[in-house]
């Protein structure tokens, strides 16, 4: 099992696959984020650089794991492609079937590759959003990483990647064309996504209430974040 | 026996891609031939346990390929129909990769690749390979770890003629110097019979006939005489036969105490030539027997 994911991780490697992840991964949780608060906050009359680097300033975990839960799109979109990668390229071009003809276990082959997936996902969504917060925001660079708004965001990530890679894992395995199940996944995540978010208990809802929950608990709860 | 199959079906719905195929293989190089959506793939699928049959039961070393399928991997090499090899890795990274899952002595790579001709591209990535290099790492891969039996599905089906050749004639340097048993799947039969023992002949889900090919031809083909002589009329109206232009094209069993005959009686022989059927003629004659 380790010499797959060994293998796996290289591949993926190979594929500009992280750059892409990083850069979208700085865009959502900084960038967009950041100006969508700006903007709505009502200080679009005032854009001047001294009045945006203030904003950028206000940059706060609770920020960065609220934008997080808003901007879900661009994960369902890495998610989409990755899976599509390892597991739709591979069936495509058979080589799953001569990975298979090796003395491997099904079972242990795609459990390894969808462990892989997610975990890169999860630890580079994880790594961009600490590091960004840290960045922009040298006051809360010192923050204890025991912090409960890194907790919260690690868990929320961890639950959004989750939905989104099984969903994704399963459309890149039964659709076996590497166009439909990019464009498909991404855009039934998306569809369902969107549809879902009023329903109790469907992922994004639940994901939004888990956040608000934890969220004003720990600001009412005084947690030592500012 | 080195593989066995037995009543072997396969539905998929309505379409019956296996009928009930039977079959045995020895040791030596088989050719399991038949047009395109015989049933080659398919059965080779089950083999490899990475379909299930419908119904039916297929053995290879006498372990059930379904059962036992990951102890019979580690004694098996397997080149698939249309394999497109991971193309940012080099060759190297992916015999290593394919040695560490079956276990073997990683020195193996570079035998393997000078065997099959590669080991100057050994250290190119994939990707840039031509059709034949790549078809020579999918043998490569096949033969690493020296298996006792190799499948190889359609594996000259993207290559030029003299590269079939080679290829082929790599698999027959094999069997001969290493004793390893190869399962060839091809439709294209032209060349297979230079490297095959034994054939397996199979069209619409159903195996026609099986087993050497020189038992084969004697029972489905007949070996015709090209004869050139000082009085073909004479030959002609005594052993039959067909005369087309100088020649004579004579079929018989008696052939030669007849024609022995006619010599002694003062016909003069010019040429005589035996043309044998080949395997596409072979393939023919079983498809027309089975109708």
């Amino acid at each position: 099992m380790r010499e797959i994911m060994k293998w796996e991780l290289k591949n993926l490697l190979k594929f500009p696959i992280l750059e892409i992840i990083i850069v979208f991964a700085v865009f959502q949780i900084g960038f967009v984020g950041n100006i969508f608060n700006f903007l709505v906050a009502g200080h679009g009359d005032i854009l001047t650089v001294n009045a945006f680097h203030g904003e950028i300033g206000r940059v706060t975990y609770e920020m960065l794991t609220n934008n997080f839960i808003q901007s879900r799109i661009i994960i369902y979109l890495i998610a989409s492609l990755l899976f599509t990668i390892s597991f739709t390229y591979e069936l495509d071009t058979n080589l799953t079937k001569i990975y298979l003809s090796y003395p491997v276990k099904r079972r242990d082959y795609f459990i390894v590759k969808f462990m892989t997936c997610f975990v890169i996902l999860f630890v580079i969504f994880l790594c961009a959003g600490i590091g960004f917060a840290g960045f922009v925001d040298p006051v809360y660079f010192s923050v204890n990483i025991t912090s409960s708004y890194i907790w919260v965001y690690a868990l929320l990530l961890f639950l959004l990647i989750f939905f989104a890679s099984t969903f994704s894992v399963t459309i890149a395995i039964f659709s076996k064309n590497t166009a439909i199940s990019f464009i498909g996944s991404f855009f039934t995540l998306y569809i369902f996504d969107s549809a879902a978010a009023n329903i109790p208990l469907s992922p994004p809802s639940f994901l939004r209430n888990l956040a608000d929950h934890f969220l004003q608990d720990i600001a009412y709860g005084g947690a030592a974040v500012r | 026996m080195l593989l066995e199959v037995r009543e072997l079906m396969k539905f998929y719905g309505e379409t019956e891609a296996l009928r009930g195929i039977d079959f045995t293989m020895e040791e030596g190089i088989y050719g399991l031939i038949g047009p395109n959506g015989a049933g080659k793939s398919t059965t080779i699928k089950i083999l490899l346990d990475l379909i299930k049959p419908s119904y039916g039961e297929a053995y290879i070393f006498g372990m059930n390929c379904q059962e036992k399928s990951y102890e019979i991997k580690k004694r098996i090499g397997v080149l698939h129909e249309n394999s497109r090899f991971p193309g940012r890795v080099t060759g190297r990274e992916f015999l290593e990769y394919v040695g560490k899952l079956k276990n073997i002595d990683l020195r193996d790579i570079e035998r393997k690749a000078e065997d099959v001709g590669i080991e100057k591209a050994l250290d190119r990535k994939i990707g840039e390979y031509s059709a034949g290099m790549s078809q020579r790492l999918g043998l490569a891969q096949a033969l690493l770890g020296d298996p006792e039996l190799v499948i190889l599905d359609e594996p000259t089906s993207n290559l030029d003629p003299l590269g079939r050749i080679e290829f082929l004639e790599i698999i027959k340097k094999f069997h001969r110097e290493n004793g390893t048993n190869f399962l060839v799947c091809t439709h294209i039969l032209s060349e297979l019979e230079r490297v095959c023992d034994s054939v397996i002949v199979i069209n619409d889900g159903v195996v026609l006939d099986y087993g050497k090919i020189d038992k084969m031809m004697e029972k489905y083909c007949k070996v015709y005489y090209r004869i050139k002589s000082s009085d073909n009329e004479k030959i002609v109206e005594r052993m039959g036969g067909e005369i087309k232009g100088d020649y004579i094209y004579i079929y018989r069993k008696d052939f030669h105490e007849r024609l022995m005959e006619i010599i002694r009686e003062g016909v003069i022989l010019y040429g005589l030539e035996e043309i044998r059927p080949d395997l596409e003629y072979l393939f023919k004659r079983v498809m027309e027997e089975s109708k």
